[in-house]
């Protein structure tokens, strides 16, 4: 029986084989945290790791600022309160329409104990106005650069193309290299081995786990009070969750819907504004006649809408509901603009007024899934709609094809779901040019209001071109080129041992978070 | 049992028995490169079709030019047909090309990843084959006994409960709950734990069943009754006559469940988050990262088709009835 002594040899070799797994693998259970990480540690949990890892010009939000800035710094950023702060550049001055000068903050120094002067500024921006640099997402944001020159180690002079009154909220998001490190290695060879100025340098990006370890740096000026961050990635949301629970992340990014069960369990929850206004864009611009191009429909549609209600059922209150294009932090907003009306009546007698009393038919494209609530807001909508007589289909899209769609103005649809996103410098004209005549392809073209905003993008003066976008926001309420459903907002959730949580800019402040001794 | 057989092979002449096997391998050969290519046309026209990457890598902010800056980096501003044969004419190269996002090879992106996966894999199936084979002898070798009858019943609805599930179960009761286990990760043995058992809930209930039912006819057998008769004990006429010819047919399926098994390693590992193909594959796929797509799934292909080999290859070498030409 020789074949029967071959499968008994293969059968103890099997079981020998699974016995000796899993007696090891017991013998490691007990408790999840990694041994290999000092106790003054924060784990951070994220959905995935930069794609383009330590090079921070592939990319311009979350999730890739997210470990950039803990690993660099820009010359400005956007504080906790939406406004700009001063980063490397301390001061900062229009002194002729293209001519801006940035004074540098003295004594910083790269993580490798190079200094942070106007020359590696200056690199770093060269390399953005190369052919190289004018392809990644940061180079084509600073392309109304036309050249940077050095003053002084600690001031530099940057001139543009044409008066860009916002270029200080612009450069906050863009990181400053080591300029030697960068040219030596390349952007692949950096991206590996980044060094820059923030307040942790990165030990590795755990490629194969999937865990990105950083320690705090001692060069930096952003002290930060804990030795390591852990950046695990777990790209679903429920593995996010239980991982929270089960203690083997500190931190991690959270849906509404979860909060009470995560404060039953002990954890804590912290929420910041998004700066993006959730809502339906309707397109009015696509070569067809549909009942959008009347702006009394558009308004209808609006007012059937009762977002404080959504506000209050799906997102605990915590979303503000929306009443124009700039959320309450973004410069712009105008807090004087009365709350949008639910009134399904008002809308009703609009729509007949309008020649639509039996309603119409609605295709509203969707990239669903982006955020937790994202698709039962939508929906919440869609039923509002309906009510007053607007049939509504909601499709959801590949994010690829959604981008090809918005980018060529290749729309399949009467409206897609697209945000007023201010991020990542806050300013609301930005997303009004998406809704304006100055998109290539646009959705919606109104010539007064692009006008307008031009006007307002040359106004230097920070107070009378805020006031100018307040006006301006007024008329998009009236124009409504949108519905406006909701501000939206980061939500986090924590272990109550990490303290002085803040989020700027969507990202945590990490020189601000320490580790206590509760739980 | 095996007197016929064994008589048979005993006529084989070593020449025979050489060409035979160089007849399997060529023939195997074949196979492998006919699946890589209708695999990799497949593929290639099916991720075309999907949707446009230059459009994720540019972003919202994109302008036209840029747009078209990276199509022609990427060299998708070509001709579909050029764009296969220029592929094509790479891969002969074993160049599988740049990963869209990340801008490492893409090859060297799926071997990084590939020995996480091979671990799940196979402690998946040694995990299997420790509680199947015990379990379907058991309850195979009298399966009109209430216990076993309640136990073959108990498989039976496993076999319907998604891995997923369990996968979320376990970390629901053993991570969340207890405490016990790490939901995350592979760095440790302890880390194996949980991902390993939910990924043989792919397999587990099915080779119960398929050992059970072949136990169970074994011991229906000619050669089981005179063994019985001669006074064989109980425990020796299972391990010794009916599990082993039971064996033969879990082989083959074991080789066929590989497939699946890599299969369920993309939902487990995203659970777990496994730092596995599976994982690199979901990433991947949201991107229309195309050439790392295409390459996990041309070294996956290979890979099953390799592990189906071995497996025809085990049975030929346990089971002297079978030659190599017969495969």
């Amino acid at each position: 029986m020789t074949g029967l002594r071959r499968l008994s040899h293969a059968r103890s070799g099997c079981v020998l084989l699974a016995v000796a797994a899993f007696a090891a693998g017991l013998g490691g259970c007990g408790r999840a945290t990694p041994s290999d990480l000092p106790a003054d540690t924060l784990r951070i949990g994220v959905t995935i790791l930069p794609p383009s890892w330590g090079n921070p010009y592939m990319g311009n939000g979350t999730p890739g600022t997210i470990v950039w800035y803990a690993l660099f710094d820009a010359l400005t950023r956007i504080g906790a309160n939406g406004a700009l702060e001063p980063a490397l550049a301390v001061d900062w001055q229009s002194v002729e329409p293209l001519v801006w000068r940035f004074d540098l903050r003295p004594g910083v120094r790269f993580s490798n104990g190079r200094p942070v002067d106007a020359h590696a500024v200056a690199a770093t921006l060269e390399w953005l106005r190369s052919a190289a640099g004018r392809r990644t997402v940061i180079g084509n944001e600073m392309r109304g650069i036309r050249s940077v020159r050095v003053l002084a180690h600690d001031s530099l002079i940057i001139e543009t193309h044409e008066p860009d009154a916002i270029l200080p909220k612009r450069l906050a998001s863009v990181m400053i290299v080591e300029p030697d490190a960068w040219r030596v290695l390349g952007p692949d060879g950096f991206a590996r081995a980044p060094i820059g100025s923030g307040p942790y340098v990165l030990e590795t990006w755990g490629e194969r786990d999937k865990r990105s370890v950083l320690r705090a740096s001692s060069e930096s000026w952003r002290a930060p009070r804990i030795r390591t961050l852990v950046f695990q990635a777990l790209p679903d949301y429920a593995v996010r969750l239980q991982a929270l629970l089960s203690g083997e992340v500190d931190l991690t990014d959270t849906a509404v819907d979860d909060l009470p069960l995560l404060e039953h369990r002990g954890l804590v929850s912290a929420s910041a504004p998004a700066m993006q206004v959730m809502s339906i864009a309707l397109i009015t611009e696509d070569g067809r006649q549909t009942p959008l191009d009347d702006v009394r429909v558009r308004r209808a549609l609006n007012l059937a809408v009762d977002r404080e209600l959504i506000a209050a059922s799906l997102l605990r209150g915590l979303a503000r509901p929306a009443s124009q294009p700039a959320t309450v932090v973004t410069p712009g907003h105008d807090p004087l603009l009365p709350p949008i009306a639910y009134d399904p009546d008002t809308a009703r007698h609009l729509l007949a007024t309008a020649g639509h009393a039996d309603g119409f038919a609605l295709a509203v494209d969707i990239a669903a899934g982006i955020t937790a609530t994202d698709t039962s807001i939508y929906q919440a909508v869609a039923q509002y709609l309906g009510d007053v007589g607007v049939d509504v289909t909601l499709r959801s899209r590949t994010f690829s094809t959604f981008i090809r769609n918005y980018l060529t103005g290749n729309w399949q649809s009467d409206a897609i779901g697209l945000s007023w996103n201010a991020a990542p410098y806050n300013d609301v004209a930005r997303p009004m040019e998406y809704y304006s005549c100055r998109k290539r392809k646009p959705m919606f073209c109104d010539r007064e209001l692009a006008t307008r905003l031009e006007v307002a993008n040359a106004e230097f003066d920070p107070r009378r071109r805020t006031r100018l976008l307040e006006a301006l926001a007024r008329e998009y309420r009236a124009a409504a080129p949108a519905i406006f459903i909701l501000e939206t907002v980061d939500v986090y959730a924590m272990h109550p041992r990490v303290q002085g949580f803040s989020l700027a800019n969507r990202v945590p402040v990490y020189e601000a978070l320490h580790l206590g001794s509760a739980g | 049992m095996t007197t016929g057989a064994v008589a048979g092979s005993a006529m084989t002449t070593p020449r025979r028995q050489r060409h035979g096997a160089r007849r399997f391998w060529v023939r195997r050969l074949i196979e492998l490169a006919v699946l890589l290519l209708g695999l990799t046309t497949l593929l290639f026209f099916l991720l075309r079709l999907a949707g446009d990457p230059a459009y994720v890598l540019a972003g919202q902010e994109a302008t036209a030019e840029q747009v078209d800056a990276i199509r022609v980096e990427y060299g998708l501003d070509r001709p579909l047909l050029l764009q296969y044969g220029a592929y094509l004419g790479s891969l002969l190269r074993l160049d599988f090309g740049r990963s869209l996002t990340t801008g490492e090879p893409a090859l060297a992106a799926v071997l990084t990843v590939l020995p996480a996966t091979l671990l799940l894999a196979v402690l998946a199936m040694a995990f299997t084959l420790i509680v199947a084979v015990p379990l379907g002898a058991w309850i195979g070798f009298a399966p009109d006994r209430r216990m076993r009858r309640w136990a073959a019943r108990g498989v039976f609805f496993l076999q319907g409960v998604p891995a997923f599930v369990v996968g979320l179960l376990l970390v629901q009761l053993f991570s969340v709950q207890l405490a016990w286990l790490p939901s995350v990760g592979h760095g440790s043995p302890a880390n194996w734990i949980l991902p390993v058992v939910s990924l043989a809930f792919f397999l587990v209930p099915k080779l119960t069943r398929v050992v059970a039912a072949n136990v169970s006819e074994a011991m229906r057998e000619d050669y089981v009754r005179v063994a019985r008769a001669s006074g064989a004990a109980p425990r020796e006429l299972l391990y010794g006559y009916a599990l082993p010819n039971a064996l033969l047919a879990a082989t083959a399926l074991i080789g066929t469940q590989f497939a699946f098994l890599l299969s369920g390693t993309v939902i487990i590992e995203y659970i777990f988050a496994w730092p596995g193909v599976g994982w690199l594959l979901v990433e991947a796929t949201q991107t229309l990262d195309f050439p790392v797509i295409q390459a996990v799934a041309l070294i996956v292909g290979t890979l099953v088709y390799l592990v189906n080999t071995a497996a025809d290859l085990v049975i030929v070498r346990l089971d002297p009835r079978i030659s190599g030409a017969d495969l």
